[in-house]
């Protein structure tokens, strides 16, 4: 993980010279429109690299979400440009990022966005829906993911039958059950008590370990700091390093 | 697969919403069932009646003779008829034929005289063609086998104006086919109703034998035809045109124009009925969809940012409409069948038609290919009803709609 500010690039490990996977220049959010123009992002310079594992840290309004969304592409900047391995990414070109959230990217919601109709393993297959592969196949998949995340027992449950912490795991399966290069977590623990705050970021740390997923993480739970090897602090829109 | 597991899934879990929106299908298919298989029912009951009470399913003049019914001169003679016996005989589908002479003339009892339309029959077959041929209010019926007897029938109507009693002498006057004014005198046997009072007031019918008399002729005005099967209609017709192209061949659609005036009012009408039951339910399920669809927005932002399109987003609601279409229109049907059958056992009989003066029974026709028409329609309806909101929803931006709450 790189930012603009030196420091921050001091702060991150183990990354040495690997292409960035992400790299964000300028990036500029502007919502509304004339008297009523509220800017959340202020000129964004940020590189991300593969197997980073980052918080993205900072008060409320600071930008944390809006940054996140442009991250996963799930919003387009007002200003500024992205490059996902070093691909532009065209704001307009919807066909090129709706194919780059189904392949590279995984989402970590911070109410879960579990589809209460489908059980654990359903939701996590749900994921799988545009990979090419037999209904056998995408069953194994999710089983397996929910395995990784300590699920096996809880493959049948449906959302309201499991606690928040387990809902949580269930969105971080489906979040990594199709490999993704890069997972993005939008405050994710902070439904959670201390203890599965603390279980599901340690969780994430394993799976970064154990998969190579880059993972960038908001929240703004300072006990959770000392766990992610690279913090982006976010103020009023801007990288405060 | 994983598509329609998806939907039945949010079908069931959008239970009491789902039941709603299928409850309105079935509804709608119940109504729609039940008043086009009572439109269909009327049709034919129309069309038998009109064929069973005197026109038959073909009748067969000579040229001009349909258009000038009553100038014998216009009839077919001898020779002509028997040539359309030998055809008819050869005929598939032909049940029986029997001749017809109509005459316009007067009938006189003591002072009293008025204009009648008087029809030579040969009362055997009139009487296998309609079972209620000439149904007798007064008085007794024509003779089945006595051609030669000097009677006659009367229109009720008419008896009451003639002031006849049973057995009173009646004189009737006639044109002959060579234009001189004959007379014959029949003993008047009984009163009839035709079902149409117009009819009632001026309707005489004497044997085939007398009306020979009368006129001085061996031609007939026609020969109508009687079927196996009405449905058999098209195909005699056709086949009769081609064997005798010189003579003037109609169906009884084409000489009952009664009967198409009915079919067209009653189509209109029912046509607009079926139409507002369409727009009712395509707007209830709408409804009833938006309101699912306005509850899942969050979820269609997180379908949509785990890489679902907005055109599959559109297509996962509109199939989620199409089961609920598909459910309801299979309960609905199933309801309006065991409906018309009630309804059919339970022997309501309906006022008279416009026109007609005896009441009719209640059917609903249960026709597979109309429920299959109408299943087509509700699953169409709960597709469309589920698209238009789903439309909007899945173009909401991503991120608005995962800020849903």
């Amino acid at each position: 993980m790189s930012v603009s500010r030196p420091s921050m690039l001091a702060a991150r490990p183990n990354v040495a010279a690997a292409s960035p996977l992400m790299v964000l220049m300028g990036i500029v959010k502007r919502y509304g429109e004339g008297d009523a123009t509220v800017q959340a992002l202020r000129g964004v310079d940020l590189t991300i690299h593969p197997r980073d594992f980052c918080a993205l840290t900072g008060p409320s309004g600071s930008g944390k979400s809006t940054l996140l969304q442009i991250i996963g592409l799930l919003d387009t900047p007002s200003e500024g440009s992205l490059r996902f391995e070093g691909q532009v990414i065209d704001a307009q070109d919807e066909a090129t990022r709706l194919h780059l959230r189904r392949e590279s990217f995984g989402f970590v919601f911070q109410s879960y966005n579990l589809v209460p109709a489908l059980s654990a393993v359903e939701n996590v297959e749900l994921a799988l829906f545009h990979h090419p592969m037999s209904a056998k196949e995408r069953l194994r998949r999710a089983e397996e993911a929910l395995a990784m995340v300590g699920l096996a027992e809880r493959l049948h449950h449906r959302p309201q039958q499991m606690s928040g912490g387990q809902q949580q795991r269930v969105a971080v399966a489906r979040a990594l059950v199709r490999r993704p290069k890069l997972v993005l977590a939008d405050e994710p623990t902070a439904n959670l008590d201390a203890d599965n705050a603390l279980k599901l970021i340690e969780l994430m740390l394993e799976l970064r370990e154990k998969t190579g997923t880059t993972f960038i993480v908001s929240t703004h739970d300072h006990r959770l700091m000392p766990h992610f090897p690279t913090i982006i602090p976010l103020e009023d829109g801007r990288i405060n390093g | 697969m994983k598509w329609l597991l998806y939907a039945w899934r949010n079908v069931v879990r959008n239970g009491r919403r789902s039941l709603m929106a299928g409850g309105v299908v079935a509804i709608g298919a119940v109504a729609l069932a039940t008043t086009l298989g009572f439109m269909l029912a009327t049709f034919f009951g129309l069309g038998e009646s009109t064929i069973r009470a005197d026109v038959g399913h073909i009748q067969i003049a000579a040229p001009g003779g349909f258009e000038n019914d009553t100038d014998i001169g216009h009839g077919l003679d001898g020779a002509t008829q028997e040539r359309v016996f030998q055809v008819l005989g050869r005929t598939e589908g032909v049940r029986f034929a029997m001749r017809r002479i109509l005459f316009d003339g007067l009938a006189a009892k003591g002072n009293t005289t008025v204009a009648v339309v008087g029809r030579g029959v040969e009362a055997m077959q009139e009487q296998r063609l309609s079972t209620v041929f000439a149904p007798v209010t007064a008085g007794t019926a024509l003779g089945l086998k006595e051609e030669d007897r000097f009677e006659a029938l009367i229109g009720k109507l008419m008896a009451s104006k003639l002031g006849w009693r049973p057995d009173d002498l009646l004189t009737l006057v006639g044109t002959t086919a060579s234009g001189s004014i004959n007379a014959v005198d029949v003993v008047g046997t009984g009163a009839y109703s035709t079902g149409v009072p117009d009819k009632d007031a001026r309707a005489v019918m004497v044997p085939l034998s007398v009306a020979k008399s009368l006129l001085d002729t061996d031609k007939v005005s026609r020969i109508v035809v009687v079927l196996q099967d009405t449905a058999m209609t098209d195909t005699v017709l056709a086949q009769l045109k081609q064997a005798l192209p010189e003579l003037d061949i109609r169906d009884w659609k084409a000489l009952d124009p009664y009967y198409q005036q009915v079919v067209t009012l009653y189509r209109n009408i029912f046509s607009i009925l079926c139409a507002i039951i369409v727009v009712v339910v395509l707007l209830s399920i709408s409804n009833t969809m938006m309101m699912t669809v306005f509850e899942r927005i969050k979820e269609i932002g997180t379908t949509r940012a785990i890489g679902f399109s907005a055109g599959e987003i559109r297509a996962s609601f509109a199939l989620e409409g199409t089961i609920i279409g598909i459910l309801g229109a299979l309960i609905g049907l199933a309801l309006a069948a065991a409906l018309a059958v009630v309804i059919n056992l339970s022997g309501i009989q309906m006022p008279p038609a416009p026109g007609r003066t005896a009441p009719y029974p209640l059917v609903i026709f249960i026709e597979p290919a109309v429920y299959l028409g109408i299943a087509a329609a509700m699953v169409v309806c709960g597709l469309l009803g589920a698209l238009v909101p789903a439309h909007g929803a899945s173009r909401m931006p991503i991120v608005e709609a995962l800020g849903h709450e």
